[in-house]
């Protein structure tokens, strides 16, 4: 690599590099935020759940935490 | 043990054997879709032949498995039978019951779909109908022993019909390669020997481990 | 060999391996982020172009298609090999691990599939091409897939745990069978092998197995951490979840 021009335009394959690039960091970000985000519901419902009186327990376990794929 | 489980699964199929006409039908209107779609013309179709009728009968085999099962997981007698013996010998018993009542009749109608297809059309000497029956011969029992498999696990799913077809169909394409390059290669004057031996090793692989894995699934789908 | 039987065996408790894998975490995504930091440094910028082949600049997909293909084929064994040991020894935690690594698997095999295509276009001229690696991918994609369907199809937990591994194994019996037909099929794949002596000059070597490390410990520490929320996911109703979970509420009203 030369020059930041040549970084960026890959001699007339800058689109093919950067999109494979950039599709396996959109991806691989989604799966990462997704997990996150399902543990952290999970963590919230179990907290509710705890903090909640015992008659109303048997409603808040009926919620459920959707599951990304 | 498993003759009387296979007499009783021929017994139960007698009493129901529109529904085993349904899929054969199915095989032949599928086929006599093509030159519909694509053209009458004799040696397109003769091309398209093994490919079109290899596709129709695997997905006529798919069409057949539900009814050797899910009737007997709902009204229960799938988990009398597997109290009264192992589930390997269940397995077993439906699966030559799926191919002696879908299989085997999808290879005795093939000449028929041959001929709707042109399969040989141009040749004097030479008859490919033969070498279309040998490798469904070969190929749809492969085809029963893994789509048992596929079916005995999702039975107590809570979706069924399109799911199984998802599930193993990709593990079908093996079998689809062979056996349609089989044809193929007939077609095109070469030796087809090879591929037959393949597809008799997919069968034996198949043989070897299909009963007990869906005799497991058996197991975990009624338990 | 006692004692690392025994650690396989605190590795089934749902608890020991949720707190192991929490203190593994943070050191993992260290080492991914070096390791993946230095090898866009080289895949983008310090590596030089192919010239052998003519491929120029577009050897760059390579650092990430051939890590996601590897990785695409190891997390469907090493889910096979989860789904054996949950039947075999009736191990609990390894059907979370296998149904954990499902989604970064269908990911990676997806990436692998899209990147191909994306380098195929300028190399070979086409988006797509009926050849064994990229025909075998595809059908890899369909087997993850029907893997997660079969597992949300069922109402009770064992027995979508139990149903998906046995198909896990049987998928795992069909990829060479597959590969090999698809090959047999289309004799016109393109060789192009890292470990042949030879096969790839030193400069490339570099950046690829840089990648190749970094995307490895990034599939682990993503199928981690689907794992750990498949663990509380499983155990909601354990005192110990309940303890993890309000742990830091309590803090705060104490203070």
């Amino acid at each position: 690599m030369t020059s930041w021009h040549e970084f960026i335009f890959m001699g007339k394959h800058g689109a093919y590099v950067w999109s494979s690039y950039l599709m396996t960091f959109v991806v691989l970000l989604g799966l990462l935020i997704g997990f996150r985000k399902m543990l952290k519901s999970l963590k919230k419902q179990v907290q509710t759940e705890a903090m909640a009186p015992s008659e109303k327990r048997q409603k808040a376990r009926k919620l459920k935490v959707s599951q990304p794929d | 043990m498993i003759s009387t489980l296979l007499k009783r699964e021929l017994k139960v199929a007698r009493r129901n054997w529109i529904g085993l006409a349904i899929p054969l039908l199915f095989f032949i209107i599928v086929v006599s879709l093509f030159p519909f779609a694509v053209s009458p013309e004799a040696l397109m179709l003769q091309k398209l032949a093994p490919g079109v009728i290899w596709v129709a009968a695997l997905l006529s085999m798919l069409l057949s498995l539900e009814q050797f099962y899910r009737s007997d997981y709902q009204d229960g007698s799938l988990e009398q039978l597997l109290l009264m013996s192992s589930p390997t010998s269940v397995a077993i018993s439906k699966i030559f019951a799926h191919w002696l009542l879908t299989g085997l009749p999808l290879v005795i109608l093939s000449p028929l779909l041959g001929l709707l297809m042109q399969i040989n059309y141009g040749f004097e000497h030479i008859n490919h109908t033969w070498v279309l029956m040998l490798s469904l011969m070969l190929g749809t029992p492969t085809l029963c022993l893994l789509g048992a498999v596929g079916m005995s696990l999702t039975l107590a799913a809570n979706r069924n019909g399109l799911l199984v077809s998802i599930l193993i169909i990709p593990l079908y394409v093996p079998v689809l390669i062979f056996g349609a390059s089989t044809v193929t290669a007939s077609l095109e004057s070469l030796r087809y020997n090879g591929e037959l031996a393949i597809l008799g090793a997919f069968l034996m692989i198949a043989i070897v481990f299909a009963p007990f894995a869906s005799g497991r699934a058996l197991k975990i789908s009624v338990g | 060999m006692a004692k690392a039987w025994r650690w396989f065996h605190q590795l089934g408790s749902p608890k020991y391996l949720f707190q192991k894998t929490g203190q593994w975490l943070p050191w993992i995504w260290g080492v991914t982020l070096i390791l993946l930091a230095v090898g866009l440094y080289y895949s983008l910028w310090a590596s030089p172009l192919e010239a052998r082949q003519g491929q120029g600049h577009t050897v760059r997909i390579m650092y990430v298609h051939v890590p996601a293909a590897a990785l695409s084929m190891v997390g469907y064994i090493a889910m096979a090999i989860a789904a054996i040991v949950g039947l075999v020894w009736k191990m609990k935690m390894a059907f979370a691990v296998v149904r954990s690594i499902a989604p970064a698997g269908a990911a990676m095999t997806f990436l692998a599939l899209f990147t191909g295509s994306v380098w195929g276009k300028p190399t070979w001229g086409t988006w797509w091409e009926w050849d064994a690696r990229m025909t075998s991918e595809l059908l890899l994609l369909f087997l993850y897939l029907g893997y997660i369907a079969l597992h949300s199809s069922f109402s009770e937990r064992s027995k979508a745990d139990k149903a998906s591994a046995i198909l896990a194994i049987v998928g795992v019996i069909n990829i060479p069978i597959i590969y090999f037909s698809v090959k047999w099929w289309n004799t016109l794949h393109q060789g192009y092998s890292v470990t042949q002596k030879g096969a790839l000059a030193p400069e490339f070597q570099v950046p690829l197995f840089t990648m190749l490390a970094g995307m490895y410990l990034l599939f682990a520490a993503l199928v981690i951490m689907r794992l750990r929320a498949e663990i509380i996911l499983r155990n909601q109703k354990s005192r110990w979840v309940m303890e993890w979970a309000t742990a830091d509420t309590k803090k705060v009203t104490h203070d």
